[in-house]
């Protein structure tokens, strides 16, 4: 929790005037949500659908990262406190929650040694790429229900218990829904690899197992499809909903091999320069090399002992393969070497919208385990064998073979610190942002917004120029209906871009206002990552709910 | 209405809109179009 608090430690400063410098786009998006929330349940909306932003043709909010899990349960806090202080607030306890559900898996079910647990847990909840999506991304820090389907799915297979665990994973998986949709997908694929893995070392387990695991998977889904039918089908079909997203562009987006031994920014150890090369979007692995080295070493002594790393080692074989992308990208430079996702069609369902950057946070999950089970390996060094499980009776000798092994324990300690130090997160970077006039935080507005009417603001907000005008919509509670806004709508052949009207020729669809763009800067979108964009004054962001990738003046 | 605040390139917005809609009137802190007359 305090880890969490120092990590938002920049915004704290000034709550009220700054966001993440990073992505000021998701950071204010995101307040916008809270908002949202808050709003839906003062007026009694429907919250999967929003005509406050983007007025009149509204927005989808199943269709965008709505969060609707966390901004309506939240709702009075946020109208108590208002959206920036929910944010912040949310934004650390969201990451100390993932480390606290994550503890509880490891410790309930993987080691023994507390600390073991502590480690894992506190890797998996603030791990480098989790700490880069707290840059204007809650929904990527959210992850405090994972551990607790993965713990679910695993135990479908007790014999007995099928409809209770089934149920209680239905209700985990629909409420993931609500939280993020596209962390619960790469659950569902770390967890099939999972049961493949332990299926193929364990068959007559799993023969025994099976039925029992089927049926607690039908309950399972049964459940999550009663609960979230509607809104999945408001999803794909209701009002603004779109098909695929920016033509599949995101394919591109591979994990650079240099990544996963480089130190990510806002790490004790990491360093801005490396967005130079690589990673200006996303910092997915960045493990560094100490830890790279040590989950080797760590794999190749673990192995052949035990099954939990037998398993995490063919989840980080195969995530690490599958992130490479369709081109295998080395420090920035794309190679000719063709990359798995060079066999998948762009316009396959839903994987069309994926990313395969971000099948890395799978690895980095397994990694995470695996650094529990080598302290919990470690902390078993030297100790009586009656520890260990699946051991019956003490063998003679086994005293003489304990007392030397027994350095192997401050070894062990002492590599895990050191793989893990270097990773211990900076405050995220924030930037001073205009609050909105008073004319429109003091309400003069009201006399002259007729009910149904919209108040636009200039520049028209978007995720560009209009920033800090979606924002007076955020901070005064949607108060009044803003034209344009920053979210995924459907285009005129109805695929998913960002913030652009329907109904019109492309052409026109941006308001008349589009000249006051700069013409020394226009903005633009580059489909490859590793390209540096000009120098001086310019400056980066990704919208990493968007996934687009702009280059604007800062 | 339309409403344009502080605003780093605020003189070449007012100028602009001004030009498409007319002339704002300035209220508390902003510039203010009033445009209830024109979209009826």
């Amino acid at each position: 929790m305090v880890l969490g608090v120092f990590v938002c430690l920049h915004y704290w400063g000034d709550v009220t005037g700054r966001v993440s410098s990073h992505l000021p786009t998701d950071h204010s998006w995101f307040e916008w949500l809270f908002a949202h929330g808050a709003y839906s349940v003062r007026h009694l909306e429907n919250p999967l659908f929003t005509a406050r932003q983007n007025a009149p043709d509204g927005v989808n909010m199943m269709a965008n990262t709505s969060l609707l899990g966390v901004t309506l349960p939240l709702a009075p806090l946020t109208m108590l406190l208002g959206p920036q202080v929910m944010y912040a607030l949310y934004l650390g306890g969201a990451l100390a929650a993932t480390a606290g559900t994550a503890y509880w898996m490891l410790s309930r079910h993987l080691v023994r040694s507390r600390a073991a647990a502590f480690v894992g847990g506190a890797f998996l909840g603030f791990a480098p790429g989790i700490i880069h999506h707290a840059n204007g991304q809650p929904n990527f820090v959210s992850n405090f229900l994972l551990p607790l389907i993965v713990v679910r799915v695993l135990r479908l297979g007790e014999p007995g218990r099928w409809r209770r665990n089934g149920l209680v994973l239905g209700a985990l998986v629909a409420y993931q829904i609500f939280i993020n949709e596209e962390m619960l997908l790469l659950t569902a694929l770390a967890c099939l690899v999972i049961v493949l893995a332990y299926a193929v070392q364990r068959p007559a387990a799993t023969r025994a197992a099976a039925g029992t695991f089927v049926a607690g998977l039908g309950v399972a889904g049964g459940l999550a499809l009663l609960l979230a039918a509607y809104p999945i089908w408001f999803q794909f079909d209701g009002p603004q909903s779109y098909r695929g997203l920016q033509g599949g562009v995101f394919h591109n987006w591979g994990e650079d091999l240099a990544a996963f031994v480089t130190f990510a920014r806002d790490t004790w150890a990491g360093d801005p320069a490396v967005e130079q090369t690589i990673g200006l979007t996303e910092q997915n692995t960045w493990f560094g090399w100490p830890l790279v080295l040590l989950s080797v070493v760590a794999l190749v002594l673990l192995v052949r002992r035990s099954l939990p790393a037998r398993i995490a080692a063919v989840l980080i074989v195969v995530f690490t393969v599958a992130s490479i992308g369709p081109r295998v990208r080395f420090n920035g430079v794309e190679t000719g070497v063709r990359g798995p996702w060079s066999y998948v069609p762009d316009d396959l369902p839903l994987v069309e919208m994926m990313m395969p950057t971000r099948l890395t946070l799978v690895v980095a999950a397994a990694v995470g385990v695996l650094l529990a089970l080598t302290w919990d390996a470690a902390s078993r060094q030297g100790r009586a064998v009656a520890d260990r499980p699946r051991v019956p009776a003490q063998r003679t000798g086994e005293p003489a073979v304990t007392s030397r092994r027994r350095w192997l324990r401050p070894v062990g300690y002492a590599a895990v610190a050191l793989a893990v130090l270097p990773l211990f997160p900076r405050p995220l970077p924030a930037q001073q942002v205009e609050p909105p006039p008073h004319f429109i935080t003091a309400g003069g507005w009201r006399p002259y917004v007729p009910a149904g009417r919209t108040l636009v603001p200039v520049p028209i907000p978007s995720n560009v120029h209009g920033l800090p005008t979606l924002r007076w919509s955020a901070l005064t509670g949607q108060e009044f209906p803003v034209p344009g806004g920053y979210f995924i709508g459907p285009n005129e052949l109805g695929e998913g871009v960002f913030a652009r009207r329907t109904g019109r020729p492309a052409a026109s669809s941006t308001p008349p206002w589009t000249p006051v763009r700069s013409r020394r800067s226009p903005t633009r979108t580059v489909a490859r990552p590793s390209r540096i964009c000009g120098s001086g004054g310019r400056r980066w962001w990704s919208s990493g709910r968007t996934r687009a990738r702009r280059c604007c003046v800062s | 209405m339309v409403v344009l605040g502080s605003h780093p390139r605020e003189a070449v917005l007012r100028e602009l809109i001004t030009a498409l809609i007319g002339a704002p009137q300035r209220v508390d802190d902003v510039w203010v179009w009033d445009v209830r007359a024109v979209v009826g």
